[in-house]
């Protein structure tokens, strides 16, 4: 845990500050410490650090203590922090974008279900167009452990038994299209960080 | 009035009792909707942390579709309406964006040109359609009915592309439940308050003590039954109520409706075209109360 007198030098990433700030699209260092955002967010109780601490480490680029916490896992989308914000800044992006960077690196943290959920909605995506809920949630809980199962369960059946579950998935037409349109996200992205290496290593 | 209906996934697995009332409800008001040709979903919270492109890419298509049909998007899920909206704003901000997402969509043939809007059927009823239209409608009025209308979070935050209401004290449901003759629950630090969403899958114990909070503020405010416009809310809410009566030890009874099955009811249609069956916590003495 990190507090003012703990912060050294060395935990300083400025590459990473620039990360964020353009892959979220939002300027980081409009923040001024307000304390808006963890004042009205919703899940801050549960957070290892608040919204607003979120902000200040995003800026100085401590990107392990960023990318391990608990927060971006527990943010759930809701928006209140950029409603208020006075400066603007679209913290929903910005908590998106560090969970996109942890995904991508797989880095450990205290909750990894929010990977596990999120990677296992996107590959079910990509392989129908649309997302099959059962095969979601069963493959979700079969890699977030037994207990996510058992706990869901209930839950499942109570589904079914109101034939809101369905069991064969339900695909777009053109599945053929679909893949080009991934494979086209893949190929724009990949020239992109050719282009941001060119430009760093100059 | 015309529409391209975009469903999104959850419409037709664990919130097809919404598709079923929403189709319903614009049948009966005579508000023309065609499903749109070959939807993909809109990517919800999930592409959004994933990838940055593609959470842009995904509902690139299915705007690029409706553009091409020439009809605004009439989508009844608040995550599918936030997450098309947010591309289509996006996309019109962005130049750069636009120009990337132009070169994915023109290797399957389609082109984001910015024409059409995102809409959803609440914004629609209550202000295009009209309530006092609805009103002249309405067989069977909810009287005596107390409704705590509740919109979450993805339907009305950011007011930057969820533009028809106030973020943090909005009205279209109130007025949509005040026309249909019920009582109207002023509740209103608690009408926006997040349920948690997807904390539920990722950490229950999050989503249990937010969605509690709105259940039990429910109660003491009096109502009879929320109303929301949310799959996510609803599955929160609804489903996992008993879970929360057995962890908190509470005796909570709260049916959580549809907006459109709320309204459907006092259009005199049929629970079971409404699919207010399908709801966990039962709304029978609701749908009683309605039929005398």
């Amino acid at each position: 845990m990190i507090t003012g007198r703990t912060i050294k030098r060395e935990q300083f990433d400025p590459s990473f500050s620039k990360f964020v700030e353009e892959a979220a699209g939002t300027d980081i260092y409009a923040c001024y410490q307000c304390g808006m955002c963890s004042g009205g967010c919703p899940v801050s109780f549960m957070m290892d650090y608040t919204p607003r601490q979120i902000m200040r480490m995003a800026q100085l680029g401590m990107k392990d203590d960023v990318l391990s916490s608990t927060t971006i896992w527990l943010c759930a989308s809701c928006n209140t922090c950029f409603t208020r914000c006075p400066r603007e800044i679209d913290l929903p992006e910005v908590m998106a974008t560090l969970k996109s960077r942890a995904i991508k690196e797989g880095f450990p943290s205290k909750i990894m279900e929010g990977q596990i959920l999120y990677k296992t909605m996107v590959e079910n995506m990509k392989k129908y167009g649309r997302v099959h809920e059962t095969e979601v949630f069963v493959s979700f809980a079969s890699k977030a452990g037994i207990n996510k199962l058992v706990k869901q369960l209930p839950m499942g059946l109570t589904l079914f038994r109101k034939g809101k579950l369905k069991l064969s998935p339900e695909k777009v037409k053109s599945v053929e299209q679909l893949k080009t349109l991934i494979q086209s996200v893949k190929q724009v992205e990949e020239e992109e960080e050719r282009e941001n290496k060119e430009v760093q290593e100059g | 009035m015309s529409f391209v209906y975009f469903p999104g996934c959850s419409l037709h697995a664990t919130a097809i009792e919404y598709d079923m009332a929403t189709k319903a409800v614009c049948k009966a008001l005579g508000i023309e909707i065609t499903e749109m040709e070959d939807w993909n979903c809109c990517g919800a919270t999930a592409a959004y942390a994933v990838d940055r492109l593609l959470s842009i890419a995904l509902p690139a298509r299915d705007l690029a579709i409706a553009d091409k049909e020439k009809k605004d998007i009439l989508a009844p899920c608040a995550a599918c309406y936030h997450f098309l909206a947010r591309a289509n704003e996006m996309l019109r901000e962005k130049p750069k964006l636009k120009e990337k997402a132009n070169k994915i969509l023109a290797s399957i043939g389609l082109e984001y040109k910015g024409m059409i809007e995102v809409r959803h059927p609440l914004d629609v009823i209550v202000n295009d359609y009209d309530l006092e239209n609805v009103k002249k409608k309405i067989v069977k009025p909810l009287t005596g009915l107390k409704v705590a209308p509740y919109y979450g979070c993805l339907m009305i935050k950011p007011p930057t592309f969820c533009k028809f209401d106030n973020p943090e004290n909005p009205q279209t449901l109130d007025k949509l439940a005040a026309a249909v003759g019920a009582e109207v629950v002023q509740w209103q630090q608690w009408k926006t308050r997040c349920c948690g969403g997807a904390l539920q899958m990722i950490k229950e114990e999050a989503m249990m003590e937010l969605t509690r909070r709105i259940l039990v503020a429910a109660e003491e405010y009096g109502a009879h039954c929320i109303v929301t416009a949310c799959p996510f809310c609803h599955m929160n809410l609804d489903m996992m109520q008993s879970t929360i009566n057995a962890m908190f030890d509470l005796k909570l009874h709260m049916p959580i409706l549809y907006f459109s099955q709320l309204l459907g009811l006092a259009l005199g249609l049929s629970p079971k075209e409404l699919g207010l069956d399908k709801i966990k916590v039962s709304p029978r003495k609701i749908v009683e109360a309605v039929a005398h």
